[in-house]
């Protein structure tokens, strides 16, 4: 019963795989059918222990799986992401890819199974496992245009800089290792990090997760990878591995209980200032949204000052970022089809053709902004509260600085969009996609007037 | 200690000392033939990734699964007195999920030798 | 201590590797020589702390490394199926 969300995954990952060598009834209709209702009721079942009131909390095999609130939320967020992924794929895989889908959403699903077990894990052996299980499908995921030069470049350059991050990680660890006697974080006393091996250990163990959520210094990877990825994958990378990076890094820091404010504050300071310096001079949709998924990482990490305010501001605003990242690549998948291009410019007088998506991806990058009454607007108040309640002034002036900037780049795609002129002939939005971008729009809209229903 | 320290430093300098040695003695005139790969007194064409043949590679990559299985079947043969029937459970459901992976590369016709 | 120079020697040599390297397979290799290093470090501090975890994530981290090379070897070998070539440098696309 604990283990239900994780087992169904796995059974589900596994029925693909072998339904794609099998092949009884071959249907691309099936094939997706099987993996929304496995991964539905992968999500439902995270529920089940709430409504059987079972003291299901707690502690397993050997302290090595944590079920508690705050994996079950990322449970939550990561199931919910890998069923609008699957969604938005529908249409994108019959249009540009075709081959192979059963292997696509076996990888897609043993990728979430390995979010999953790296949140729910205070040991760093689990937590290393997880990690690599969601890299190397990701490697996969990103060259799976296998004959589209970018994909395949996306993918090695991807695979590179993640293997030489594990490894850099893993030396972290090793030390860790070393000098606490012990892989279990809730089990180490207190650790020494003024001596220069501890600091060492902990610099390289941020490290590694600093490289999935793109932070800086180690954020080049990601616009080239997004670019050349699958916009399907590239949505799902922008959003999943990225959250995960920030609960490992949130569950580091409440276990360890070391303090790293001022190390954690120059970063976020960075990490923003460059992705939204770089932001600017992009005319690639793509290349444009990862650097602003690089300042989007440096805003999140504002919240890790301070532990009080912070950290429940860090999930609120990781929530918040998913959806309307995802509510964003979405309207781009779409209108990557529809224009045959990716280029910003191509967007020229959309709004004419369909207001309805116009209207959505305005939604988006207000909420990604932080426009009143979206819930990026919320999200940013709570993570630059807790930055002035914890003393560090100048970070949320740093953050709201660069909030400015970026209105610059978001209301340059507002503006080809809807002031200028283009093809008027009316379009019409496929039924999946279009489904993906309400319930996007439905929680940032929701989650922005009424941000109580998370607390 | 101190052996190793001898050992280490005798191994370095002299791996050192050859190229050093090489690079003072040796005369250094430079031609075609002599920058050529050396092959068995063969001329080589094209370049050494030509030679390549993927279908190895195939190969290569369904013996990295069951080389990598041992791994993990020896330790668990070392505790399953202390463990019992789990231990042996459990190392079954591994090696299901291994010959799924095999059955998967055979069916999708890797094993083939086209 | 002496083991741990060895492997911070060994680590050393494969992050210069992995930065300077143009050949894709190269980069590769270097990477696994740092994963060695990290390896012999679990297998020591395992050893003087008298603890099994360090031995059994090296055992994780050989199977890791595995199933890296073979994903990595795909790869590059897609890159050379795509550009004749697996200088990281050729591929060069997508604009750092």
């Amino acid at each position: 019963m604990i283990f239900l969300p994780e087992l169904i995954l796995l059974g589900l990952a596994l029925l693909i795989l072998t339904y794609d060598f099998v092949k009884i009834i071959p249907s691309r209709r099936l094939l997706v059918a099987v993996t929304l209702g496995g991964l539905a009721l992968s999500f439902l079942s995270v529920f089940l222990p709430f409504l059987t009131e079972s003291a299901s909390a707690g502690s397993f095999l050997s302290n090595m799986y944590l079920v508690d609130s705050f994996s079950i939320i990322f449970k939550t967020l990561f199931l919910l992401v890998g069923l609008l992924v699957v969604v938005l794929n529908y249409d994108f895989f019959a249009s540009a890819v075709k081959k192979h889908e059963g292997e696509f959403y076996f990888l897609l699903l043993t990728s979430l199974l390995g979010l999953i077990l790296m949140v729910s894990s205070p040991n760093l052996l689990m937590i290393y496992l997880g990690m690599e299980t969601v890299s190397f499908t990701s490697y996969l995921l990103v060259g799976w245009q296998k004959s589209v030069q970018r994909s395949s470049e996306a993918s090695l350059k991807y695979f590179l800089f993640g293997a030489l991050a594990s490894a850099i990680f893993l030396y972290g660890v090793s030390f860790f290792y070393g000098l606490n006697g012990t892989l279990d974080l809730s089990r180490v006393a207190a650790m020494n990090i003024v001596s220069p091996a501890g600091f060492l250990s902990i610099l390289l163990i941020l490290f590694g997760f600093g490289f999935k959520i793109a932070m800086a210094p180690m954020q080049f990877w990601c616009p080239d990878v997004y670019e050349g990825a699958p916009t399907p994958i590239t949505a799902y990378l922008s959003v999943a591995p990225k959250a995960a990076g920030f609960a490992v890094i949130l569950r580091l820091l409440t276990l360890l209980n070391i303090d790293l404010v001022t190390l954690l504050a120059l970063l976020s300071a960075v990490t923003m200032t460059i992705g939204n310096l770089a932001a600017l001079r992009q005319r690639n949709i793509k290349r444009l949204l990862a650097y602003s998924s690089i300042a989007q990482a440096g805003y999140i990490l504002i919240g890790l000052v301070s532990p009080e305010l912070g950290y429940s501001a860090v999930i609120f605003y990781l929530i918040v970022y998913t959806l309307a990242n995802l509510g964003a690549f979405a309207a781009v998948i779409y209108l990557a089809e529809k224009l045959g291009s990716e280029d910003i410019e191509s967007y020229s007088g959309f709004a004419r053709r369909s207001p309805v998506m116009a209207f959505a991806f305005a939604v988006f990058f207000l909420s990604l902004i932080g426009i009143p009454p979206l819930a990026g607007f919320i999200g940013k108040f709570l993570l630059f509260k807790a930055a002035v309640g914890a003393g560090f002034l100048w970070l949320a002036i740093v953050g709201v600085v660069n909030s400015v900037v970026s209105v610059y780049y978001y209301m340059n795609v507002m503006q080809i969009m809807y002031f200028r002129n283009g093809d008027e002939s009316a379009v019409k939005i496929p039924a999946f996609i279009s489904l993906a971008i309400w319930v996007c729009l439905a929680g940032v809209v929701a989650l922005g007037v009424f941000p109580n229903i998370l607390f | 200690m101190v052996d190793f320290v001898i050992f280490f430093t005798v191994g370095v300098l002299f791996v050192i000392g050859a190229f050093v040695a090489s690079w003072l003695i040796a005369p250094h005139k430079p031609s075609a033939a002599k920058l050529s790969t050396y092959e068995c007194g063969e001329e080589p064409v094209g370049g050494s990734w030509i030679q390549f043949n993927p279908r190895y590679y195939l190969f290569a990559l369904a013996f990295v699964i069951f080389d990598v299985e041992i791994l993990f079947l020896a330790p668990t043969l070392l505790v399953m007195r202390s463990f019992g029937f789990v231990a042996f459970i459990e190392i079954f459901i591994f090696l299901f999920i291994l010959i799924l992976g095999l059955s998967y590369i055979w069916r999708k016709g890797a094993l083939e030798w086209m | 201590m002496d083991i741990l120079a060895i492997s911070l020697i060994l680590f050393g040599l494969g992050l210069f590797g992995a930065l300077t390297r143009k050949n894709a397979v190269a980069i590769l290799m270097s990477i696994e020589l740092m994963l060695n290093a990290v390896n012999l470090n679990f297998v020591y501090f395992s050893r003087t702390l008298i603890d099994l975890s360090g031995q059994i994530f090296t055992l994780f981290i050989i199977a890791a490394a595995a199933a890296e090379a073979a994903i990595g070897l795909a790869i590059i070998l897609n890159l050379y199926r795509e550009f004749g070539d697996i200088d990281v440098e050729k591929a060069a696309l997508l604009k750092w």
